[in-house]
């Protein structure tokens, strides 16, 4: 077989046929991490430049992303078993009084399908939640979506905690959602704006190669 | 002339004395007001009293009975929070699985004792003023209510790979109910019914086609025969279904800020259609300056010869500053029309 058929069926939503391309990928012998990144990483970033290009829309996206789960579950013990690392560690949610979690969905599996692991708070999540499961996860991003612009202030209490927590030079602060402009994220101190779900997981691995070369320097 | 006029006027292709000014004030007019928006969306009297207030002062033509998308799920039988001064919303989807939907949702009068009917009476309650000022009312479009009931990406996730007659069965049972609202509302006095589809510029045109269009324009058809006029209202970037929406026969066509405004009156071309939009809520009200306000109002309506509302592409965002909604209104008295 050959990998390129993982992403296409990816592409076009069918978790099922993902699934079974996987498991027969491990049984012919193909690295873990080949079938990671030819396979299921290639499909999702597919599937985010064609949701950039206005080509798929959400549902596609969503089905997509669903295809992608089932693929990475499989392969899940063996990416253990052979020591491949995610290329770094974002914690996401939606901000404290915001509940419309679509937007940072889509950010959230396009991430995964750039290769990081997102640790995924939910919404309606306080300040400080971003902080401690940043500590906690030893996360290098944290990333907050808001819809509302009565609840996109709290971004900047978001800023303001990591500063207090004195962690603010170790993680990178992304915001995004329908009213948050590179304006306001400049001007709440966040590190990046980006105006969509491919975008931000384009950013968000960018970011992280800085700092692990940065680390190694 | 006064707003009513003004708006008929456009309606029906004539010059007004000023472009009409269709900005939608919610939380804003609470807050204007003094008042919680708890207060505001579950008392039409609180309601009423701020949106007067407020488009007295600020020059909007019309008075909407509109403030947050859960009253119709509400009467289905969603549990609804509704926070001090956030959105109402469903904690838990009414529907948990897509094919439990017709045995789960059952039609209901609007007159259910319940935030659907003080919409119906927020609607009577501002009859004191239809001598002066259109009446808005509103409902959810089929397709919106059908993510507000199931929850959003379970119904994204449903159209993509579900069966379509099991999908078709929910969107009939919410474009009904919907019916039903928005005449019940004409008949209360409401001149123009807003139909709110925001989750429909979040999928393809040809799934826009099959699931939110029949539906949309089922709902104008239904508003029409009950003598009222509609406007078609979707949040976010519609730049693929232009052509649908104003095929849907919608007296006025409201668009968000991401959308080319010319690429909307291209649309509308050679028919009745009204657009609407669709500066940026945020960039240019919320954040901007008068200066700001007055040339993106100008641009907006630079573009048209009649035929046009202004209106920002979504909500007035609650902390604008007074001297940006103003600068809306001095910016269309100034130019005329």
């Amino acid at each position: 077989m050959e990998l390129k058929e993982i992403s296409l069926q990816l592409e076009a939503g069918r978790a099922k046929e993902v699934k079974a391309l996987v498991q027969q990928a491990i049984d012919e012998g193909f690295p873990a991490d080949r079938i990671l990144n030819e396979g299921l990483l290639a499909g999702m970033n597919a599937i985010g430049v064609r949701f950039r290009n206005n080509e798929v829309f959400v549902p596609e996206v969503l089905i997509a992303a669903r295809a992608m789960k089932m693929g990475a579950n499989v392969l899940k013990p063996l990416l253990t078993e052979s020591g491949v690392q995610a290329a770094g560690r974002v914690c996401i949610g939606t901000v404290m009084g915001d509940l419309h979690d679509i937007g940072k969905n889509l950010v959230a599996m396009m991430m995964e399908g750039k290769g990081l692991e997102v640790i995924d708070i939910g919404t309606d999540v306080p300040p400080e939640q971003f902080i401690e499961t940043a500590i906690e996860e030893d996360c290098q991003i944290i990333c907050c979506s808001a819809l509302l612009t009565t609840t996109m202030n709290v971004m900047g209490d978001v800023v303001r905690a990591a500063e207090n927590a004195g962690i603010r030079d170790r993680v990178k602060i992304m915001v995004g959602g329908a009213p948050v402009t590179a304006a306001f994220a400049a001007q709440i101190g966040a590190d990046a704006y980006t105006p969509d779900a491919a975008s931000a997981a384009e950013q968000a691995a960018a970011f992280c190669r800085e700092m692990k070369e940065k680390q190694a320097v | 002339m006064h707003a009513r006029e003004r708006v008929e006027a456009v309606l029906n292709g004539r010059k007004p004395d000023r472009i009409p000014n269709f900005n939608i004030v919610m939380f804003f007019s609470a807050k204007q007001g003094g008042r919680s928006f708890r207060d505001y969306v579950s008392d039409y009297r609180v309601l009423c009293d701020c949106d007067f207030a407020v488009s007295e002062r600020y020059g909007i033509d019309m008075l909407s009975a509109i403030s947050d998308p859960m009253r119709e799920a509400e009467g289905f039988g969603a549990r609804v929070r509704m926070p001090e001064n956030g959105v109402p919303y469903s904690p838990v989807a009414l529907i948990d699985d897509l094919y439990d939907a017709p045995d789960k949702l059952k039609p209901y009068d609007p007159y259910n004792g319940k935030r659907s009917e003080d919409r119906l009476r927020a609607i009577e309650h501002l009859q004191q003023y239809r001598g002066e000022y259109v009446i808005g009312g509103w409902v959810e479009g089929a397709f919106a209510e059908a993510c507000d009931l199931r929850g959003i990406n379970d119904f994204l996730t449903d159209i993509a790979c579900e069966d379509e007659d099991a999908i078709h069965a929910l969107l009939d049972i919410t474009c009904r109910q919907a019916i039903r609202f928005a005449t019940a509302q004409v008949k209360a006095g409401a001149d123009i019914i807003g139909i709110g589809d925001a989750a429909s510029s979040l999928i393809s045109p040809a799934m826009y086609r099959t699931f939110a269009f029949p539906y949309q324009k089922a709902i104008v058809e239904a508003v029409h025969a009950a003598g009222g006029r509609t406007k078609l209202h979707i949040c976010g970037n519609t730049s693929k279904v232009l052509d649908q929406m104003v095929e849907t026969g919608s007296d006025i066509v409201d668009i968000d800020w991401m959308v080319d405004l010319r690429a909307a009156r291209d649309a509308a071309k050679g028919r009745h259609t009204v657009i609407c939009g669709n500066y940026d809520p945020v960039a240019i009200l919320l954040q901007g300056t008068p200066e700001l306000v007055r040339e993106r109002v100008n641009a907006c309506a630079d573009l048209f010869d009649g035929g046009y509302i202004s209106s920002a592409g979504c909500e007035v965002p609650m902390d604008t500053p007074e001297e940006n909604l103003t600068a809306v209104l001095r910016a269309l008295e100034e130019r005329g029309v």
